[in-house]
């Protein structure tokens, strides 16, 4: 017959009694210890194994509890019942090398999945559910706020500012539902020759930029801020930068060093595509406006040599490289 | 049996009755991790939803581990109660700030419509307002930290005898006890730190004289005037950090003064250093230490006395932490967890919790046996999962602190 050693507590004092721990044939289970001697069906039993090398339990109705040395026999006794198979999977993943790394793995997965396809499709759904007005005024408020710093009114001849103005009126006729655009011209030294796209289809030029590039590259630059206005990308940055915040709190905790750094990351790499999708769809205005591809590539090179080329990893960067941008743009 | 047998029976009696049992923590880092592991992977993969379980099974991986004698704590919490406490918590604190929001906003602009025009008023109201609003959230957020205690301690137990933390009757005094141990660290930085070791031993107090082991309560002998002796005993280490903080507060007020007389700040102008700066570099590089072994000695010494001064019963404690080991512990596991960014973190929790504890024994063994359980009491999990305490020091070790 089996026989297993362990300590009894009744629940009543904090006595450890030593027992021995008998299954009988009829289903029954016979403990017995120093003047001591209870017998229970089976079925009135509850095991349990804790987490690590600890001692399994066997709950005795009325409060008693064993600790058995156990080698697997009396744990088979209990293995049909409910929640046995989940704790004992979780067991053996806490247990086995090889469920430590489907673990990691899972983790891993999970914190990718929810980067490269959770966040984007929030972002989209929510930029989607945010009407048009608001999102215009959003841009407004976002402008003001850069008038009041790095912002002066622009200094352009009329002729020059309404020539600008004629071919953001182009790129709009190509649109197919024709989504308003509205260009914005401002003098800014700090920023140099630089055009952004903000909230609502309100697209910002220097004076630099404009006084730098030619008619045709100036076209192409608008098509490519153009493509972030129509794809919506300022509201989806500032989702997307937002529900990172959230994920990276609740995945690191609140005081996490590495959270920054990942935040700064991923926003990085959200940045970039949403550059080359502005440059895909820069191309394809500019291709149904029956131009060449050429003046784009040509006033990236010149806003680089403009700014310096710079040798950092494109990790480390919001824009890709004009390498790289030239390669995924002939490549589309 | 002879006269002299029962001589040597009694002997070896007392001697046992002497013989002290060292607690022992059998955690071991790479079970930890796994443990660790396979709770994170499953928090993520759940968005969260897992948390209070796996909180519930580090907790009682940590207990499991925690040995007297052959015996180990035992930690019974329902996680599923847990995570609906956690659920309601939530929405009840962001519904208290929105409202208390919206209830400033809506005041003072009744008020601005009474009284035109005055600021002050309309400052005035929104101030109570908020008044109102942070003492409501102090109240509630007490009353959750006293039924988390409760709760946390009746679902810990060894040798099949549960724990407990103040009972029904008491449970309002403990609510206000907490309010006073909440405000206390304002009382503390408006006092510059003199209040600290009140503070200190008030916390003590509250931690280990509520609780009780099965019927038998945990006392606690120490008294304030023990705290003040150990805080004056380290002051002469803090020195020459509150000199040199003292020197450049003193300069910048200086400096301060200076510029307001002549209208403007003149660049190039020396600044008129009290110190000369190289002894006041000196002093700020040489109390960086000193605060390190400062807080360390404090730490082991505060532990060694609370523990002396904790009785259960006949059960007496003795602690025997040492500032050095502290200091060893704490640089080497800094410099673990900035180079594994954080990775080491199960191999430091382990080993800071067998220090902790393998250093404290108790005395006499044969206590163990005499304590009696009382009446089971229902608390409510509500309080918990948003309001643990301290995974690591749940149960007998909480107040080890």
């Amino acid at each position: 017959m089996n026989r297993f050693e362990g300590l009894y507590y009744d629940g009543q004092s904090s006595r450890a009694i030593p027992v021995v721990i008998m299954p009988l044939q009829n289903d029954q289970v016979l403990l017995r210890g120093d003047q001591l001697e209870l017998c229970q069906p089976l079925a009135q039993l509850r095991w349990e194994q804790p987490p690590g090398r600890s001692r399994p339990r066997l709950h005795w109705p009325g409060g008693g509890l064993v600790e058995v040395n156990d080698d697997g026999r009396l744990a088979a006794l209990f293995a049909g019942r409910p929640g046995a198979r989940l704790q004992g999977l979780l067991r053996w993943a806490e247990s086995h090398r090889a469920g430590a790394v489907g673990a990691s793995l899972l983790a891993i997965g999970t914190i990718a999945a929810v980067l490269v396809a959770g966040l984007p499709l929030l972002a989209s759904l929510v930029s989607a559910a945010v009407p048009a007005a608001a999102e215009r005024q959003l841009g407004e408020a976002v402008l003001a706020s850069l008038d009041e710093l790095p912002f002066a009114p622009s200094r352009l001849p009329g002729a020059k500012q309404q020539r600008v103005r004629n071919l953001v009126q182009k790129i709009e006729a190509t649109a197919p539902k024709g989504r308003r655009l509205r260009l914005e011209l401002r003098d800014s030294p700090a920023i140099g020759a630089n055009a952004l796209c903000l909230p609502g289809g309100i697209l910002v030029v220097t004076d630099a930029l404009v006084r730098l590039a030619s008619e045709e590259e100036l076209l192409a630059v608008l098509a490519h801020e153009a493509g972030h206005a129509h794809h919506r990308h300022p509201l989806q940055m500032m989702v997307r930068g937002h529900a990172l915040a959230l994920a990276t709190r609740v995945i690191g905790g609140h005081d996490n060093p590495i959270q920054g750094i990942t935040e700064g990351l991923v926003g990085n790499a959200y940045s970039r595509d949403f550059e080359h999708q502005a440059d895909r769809e820069a191309l394809a205005v500019l291709r149904r406006l029956n131009r060449t591809p050429a003046p784009f590539f040509s006033i990236l090179d010149k806003l680089e040599r403009q700014q310096g080329k710079t040798d950092a990893p494109s990790f480390l960067l919001t824009h890709p490289s004009n390498r790289e941008r030239r390669a995924r743009a002939s490549g589309s | 049996m002879t006269e002299l047998e029962t001589v040597a029976r009694s002997d070896e009696d007392s001697r046992r009755k002497q013989e002290s049992i060292a607690v022992n923590f059998s955690g071991r880092t790479g079970e930890y991790f796994s443990i660790w592991l396979v709770n994170t992977a499953l928090t993520l993969a759940s968005v969260g939803l897992y948390m209070p379980w796996a909180r519930v099974r580090t907790r009682r991986y940590f207990l499991g581990q925690i040995r007297l004698q052959e015996s180990g704590l035992d930690y019974q919490a329902n996680p599923r109660a847990m995570f609906f406490g956690w659920v309601v918590i939530g929405l009840g604190f962001t519904l208290l700030s929105s409202f208390g929001d919206l209830l400033t906003m809506g005041l003072t602009s009744v008020v601005q419509r009474l009284v035109k025009g005055s600021w002050i008023v309309t400052l005035l109201s929104a101030g109570v307002v908020g008044v109102v609003i942070v003492l409501i959230q102090l109240g509630a957020l007490s009353w959750l930290l006293v039924q988390s205690l409760r709760y946390n301690s009746s679902k810990t137990s060894f040798r099949n005898l549960r724990f407990g933390f103040g009972s029904v009757e008491t449970r309002f005094r403990l609510w206000k006890e907490m309010v006073i141990l909440l405000v206390l660290p304002f009382l503390v930085l408006i006092s510059l730190g003199l209040l600290q070791p009140y503070a200190a031993w008030r916390w003590r107090r509250f931690l280990i004289h509520h609780r009780r082991f099965g019927t038998t309560p945990f006392t606690f002998t120490a008294k304030p005037s023990d705290f003040w002796r150990l805080h004056l005993q380290a002051l002469p280490l803090l020195l020459p950090a509150i000199a040199s903080i003292a020197t450049i507060i003193a300069t910048l007020l200086l400096l301060l003064a200076k510029a307001i007389r002549l209208g403007t700040l003149v660049s190039g102008e020396t600044v008129p250093w009290l110190i000369p700066s190289v002894i006041l570099t000196v002093m700020v590089l040489a109390s960086i230490p000193l605060i390190l072994i400062w807080s360390c000695w404090l730490e082991a010494r505060a532990a060694i006395l609370t523990w002396r001064c904790t009785h259960l019963g006949e059960l007496r404690f003795t602690c025997a932490w040492r500032a050095r080991d502290l200091i060893r512990l704490r640089l080497q596991h800094g410099l673990a967890l900035v180079f594994s960014l954080g990775l080491a973190w199960p191999w430091v929790r382990i080993r800071e919790t067998r220090y902790r504890l393998q250093r404290i024994s108790i005395n006499p063994a044969t206590a163990l046996d005499g304590f009696l359980a009382g009446e089971q009491e229902r608390i409510s999990a509500l309080a918990e999962g948003s309001f643990a305490m301290d995974d690591t020091m749940a149960g007998l070790i909480d107040f080890s602190l």
